[in-house]
């Protein structure tokens, strides 16, 4: 069981949006309890109360235009309520394996628990700015003088240090700051951002790695630490060849699909589909020719006699007539079925793929047959599929699924096991510190 | 080996020749671990992986200079007995053994490298994992892009869809792997025992997707390519045009879209119900940046973004590499690594984020073979020893053999 990994381990994870929400996935699933604290508007709440909102839900309720706050939350079949707060898709698969505390930091019963959660944890994970972590008493500053073991990592888009601690990001804005943004793109086009806010996986797995070698380097001293992680820093660490290649010989210009040691290499047109049923999409399949005797196997595949002419024979000339190349690539994919045509490919021991859409993952057999894709019964929201855990251990594992907490869905047991009497905890809701919906009239 | 001395206490043996088992083993030593890649004679294939570094004569590989830093190297032959000797010894003093060999050979690998090593962790990072129907299936960058879902929904809407220009998706793998190498110490504090760790770049890369997964699998919907724009749900949260290039800005909350409507000095837009959610405003982008564009045309990338983040709206300029190696935070930061070996004004990132564990400066890629007579000399040979299997060809030892 995943579950014995980090037995023992207690993590309060204080985060929002995507990267710190990340690090306490990661190490809920690899048996840590963790704790997530919101505050109560964390999660949005009551749906606008306004006519033009209410007819375009209509509209997403008959599956037609979609209303546009709900897109991105991915409720359930599009049904938001009756509480949306607890039934956002995009919020349940990031948020399994942990329990859920809400609660009001800024009251004086807030406080107290604040201060019990960092006596008895072992991580902190946050992503504040230095001004609000400051603000809110969550800063290492003040905590590991509560417990000198403590293990504090805050993901911040720039760091609690340097001329732009204060700036406010998105993973795209960081992704555009580290230069990412700048090297993507086609030939004859400018800078192209990646399809989802690619910097925040990459700093919120570098933040679990953080937490795993601060608790194994604890063992020895004894002492807790600061990580102080900038996701600018990570996802220019990811950028690390080309960053040393500019700075010795200038950018590279941008080459969208091709390689620049192979050719040809390219994403070429297949037969389209209808997978959601809506539309007929375009598919593609992503192919990479790695040498000479890699062309000769394609040649024999395809049988072709214009790819035998003379100037495809050596790489120079497969890069120089690269577009002609692509025609005619494109001219033997465009019919075929991309999966059939990649394992005949694969057969032939030629590099390519199906370009895999988000429907292809979760009915992959790959990642299927793997365990990849999990279900869980999220309460109120019933049994769907989601994307499991990534790593896979001989001897532990799988890791157990357990639903995403509601809204301070945990409050009570959190606080019993924090060692406050029952007393106290009706307390701590009677004076508002401890809820369970979000404020009326709450967005985001 | 003590599970008790902390990073500094753990050996880890890097045998990849791909990026994501080199980051993976990278991302280790910049925390404190002792990390050996082990090559073959010939050397490893990263090191003429693309981009090549012509300053230096042969030329380099970028990435396997910066993927290789803080590691030593020894460099052995595995196809000889006596060189796969040198490597048992090298790990029957290893915690971590990290891999990148296709499944048949990992497997059998696994199998003869554990043996007798109970407390031994094999990490395997590949682009499918080791099981299932595509394990073995050949890969490149392009299409770790294509297994792992985010090239369908990067680029064009209109065009073939497009990769990232590096092999992000092998680094993240690589994070995963070291995440695995971590995760599986902590268990054999608990059980004494090492485990086999399969790392997947397409499983890690599903895994990375914002909403996707739930997309299909709670409405039945593909996600779309939308260029520049953040589909389906948010706008702007976007790369757009100023007088002197591109900057991004990403307004996808209510305070931020009304802090940008008023930095823009377009306050009527706040207030119009057509723009009045972060979807609607998806679905009038085109409108919204047509009204955008006076004022951003108008000016140079640093006076938007300082006056964006003014208003606290997350904003940046779009910068290129030449500028990112400039830029003041990073520098303020100290995030630079100089390897000056490879010519004037090298630089690379230096340590991600900062650990106490982390080493003291920096070291720069091992020339091939460059610690293998002390790697060995550590694990109990004599220098006769050494000498000899050098002469044999079972190993290559750049410099003398230590006295």
């Amino acid at each position: 069981m995943l579950e014995g990994m980090l037995a023992g381990v207690r993590v309060v994870e204080f985060g929002y949006a995507w990267a710190g929400p990340l690090v306490g996935r990661m190490l809920g699933d690899l048996g840590a309890d963790v704790i997530k604290l919101e505050q109560d508007n964390a999660r949005g709440g009551h749906l606008p109360d306004d006519l033009a909102l209410r007819a375009a839900l209509d509209d997403w309720r008959r599956g037609e235009a979609v209303e546009p706050t709900l897109r991105a939350s991915v409720f359930p079949e599009g049904e938001p309520q009756p509480d949306p707060w607890n039934r956002a898709g995009i919020f349940n698969k990031l948020n399994r394996n942990k329990r859920g505390l809400c609660a009001d930091l800024k009251t004086l019963s807030g406080k107290r628990i604040w201060r019990r959660l960092v006596e008895t944890s072992d991580v902190i994970v946050d992503n504040f700015s230095p001004r609000g972590s400051k603000s809110l008493g969550i800063d290492y500053e003040t905590i590991s003088q509560w417990n000198p073991e403590i293990i504090s990592v805050s993901c911040t888009g720039y760091g609690h240090t340097g001329p732009f601690r204060q700036r406010v990001s998105y993973g795209p804005v960081l992704e555009a700051h580290a230069g990412g943004a700048s090297v993507t793109g086609y030939a004859d086009g400018g800078p192209m951002k990646m399809g989802h806010a690619f910097p925040d996986p990459i700093g919120g797995l570098h933040g679990t790695f953080a937490v795993l070698a601060a608790l194994w380097e604890r063992e020895d001293t004894g002492r807790g630490c600061f990580v102080d992680l900038s996701q600018l820093q990570t996802y220019a660490a990811v950028q690390g060849d080309l960053i040393l290649e500019t700075s010795l010989q200038g950018q590279a210009p941008a080459r969208g699909n091709r390689s620049r040691s192979c050719a040809p290499q390219g994403v070429y047109r297949c037969r389209d589909e209808s997978p959601d049923a809506r539309e007929s999409l375009d598919m593609w399949i992503a192919i990479t020719i790695e040498d000479d005797d890699a062309w000769a196997r394609f040649r024999q595949l395809v049988g072709d006699q214009r790819l035998n002419a003379p100037r495809f024979t050596d790489l120079t000339g497969r890069f120089e007539h690269h577009d002609e190349l692509d025609s005619l690539i494109n001219e033997w994919t465009r019919d075929r079925d991309r999966f059939e045509l990649a394992g005949q490919l694969q057969k032939a021991e030629i590099t390519a793929l199906p370009v895999m859409t988000n429907g292809d993952l979760v009915e992959s057999r790959q990642l299927r047959e793997r365990g990849f894709i999990v279900e869980w019964d999220q309460p109120g929201v019933g049994v769907y599929e989601y994307g499991g855990f990534p790593i896979h251990f001989s001897d532990c594992g799988p890791a157990e699924m357990r639903p995403a907490p509601g809204l301070g869905g945990d409050n009570r047991r959190i606080c019993e096991d924090l060692g406050f009497s029952a007393e106290e905890i009706d307390e701590f809701i009677e004076d508002g510190t401890l809820v369970n919906i979000p404020p009326v009239g709450a967005s985001r | 080996m003590t599970d008790l001395a902390g990073m500094s206490g753990l050996r880890v043996l890097d045998l990849s020749d791909n990026v994501s088992g080199a980051y993976a083993a990278r991302l280790l030593a910049t925390v404190g671990a002792q990390v050996t890649l082990v090559e073959p004679t010939s050397g490893s294939s990263l090191r003429s992986r693309p981009p090549l570094l012509t300053s230096t004569e042969p030329a380099r590989s970028a990435a396997f200079e910066y993927l290789s830093a803080w590691k030593r190297g020894v460099a052995l032959d595995r196809s000889t007995q006596a060189g796969r000797a040198a490597l048992g010894q090298l790990l029957d003093r290893a915690d971590v053994v990290i891999t990148t060999m296709s499944p048949s050979e990992a497997l059998a690998f696994d199998r003869t490298a554990r043996a007798g090593r109970p407390s031994l962790i094999h990490v395997s990072a590949t682009s499918y994992g080791l099981t299932g129907p595509w394990a073995g299936w050949r890969s490149s960058d392009l299409t770790d892009w294509a297994a792992g879902g985010y090239l369908y929904i990067t680029g064009d809407p209109l065009r073939e869809p497009l990769q990232g220009a590096g092999p992000w998706a092998s680094y993240v793998a690589g994070i995963a792997a070291a995440i695995g190498a971590m995760a599986a110490l902590h268990a054999r504090r608990a059980t004494g025992r090492g485990q086999l760790v399969d790392v997947g770049a397409m499983e890690v890369m599903a895994s990375a997707h914002q909403w996707s997964l739930v997309m299909w699998s709670h409405q039945g919907r593909i996600k779309h390519r939308a260029n520049n724009r953040h589909a389906e749900a948010h706008h702007p949260v976007s790369l757009m045009q100023v007088a002197d290039g591109w900057v991004c800005i990403a307004a996808p909350t209510q305070a931020q879209w009304v802090n940008l409507c008023v930095a823009l000095d377009l306050p009527d837009m706040a207030d119009d119900l057509r723009y009045a959610t972060a979807g609607l405003r998806f679905d009038a982008a085109e409108e919204i940046d047509g009204r955008f564009a006076p004022f951003l045309m108008a000016r140079r990338r640093s006076e938007v973004v300082e006056h964006l983040q003014g208003f606290h709206v997350p904003a940046s300029a779009v910068l290129s590499m030449d500028e990112v190696l400039e830029d003041e935070q990073l520098q303020a930061r100290a995030f630079w690594a100089w390897p000056e070996s490879l010519g004037d004004g090298a630089r690379m990132p230096g340590l991600p984020f900062h650990l106490p564990s982390a080493p003291d400066g920096f070291s720069a890629a091992p020339r091939l073979g460059a610690d293998t007579s002390a790697a060995l000399e550590e694990a109990g040979m004599t220098s006769g020893e050494i000498e000899a299997l050098v002469a044999s060809g079972a190993i290559a030892a750049d410099g003398a053999v230590h006295a």
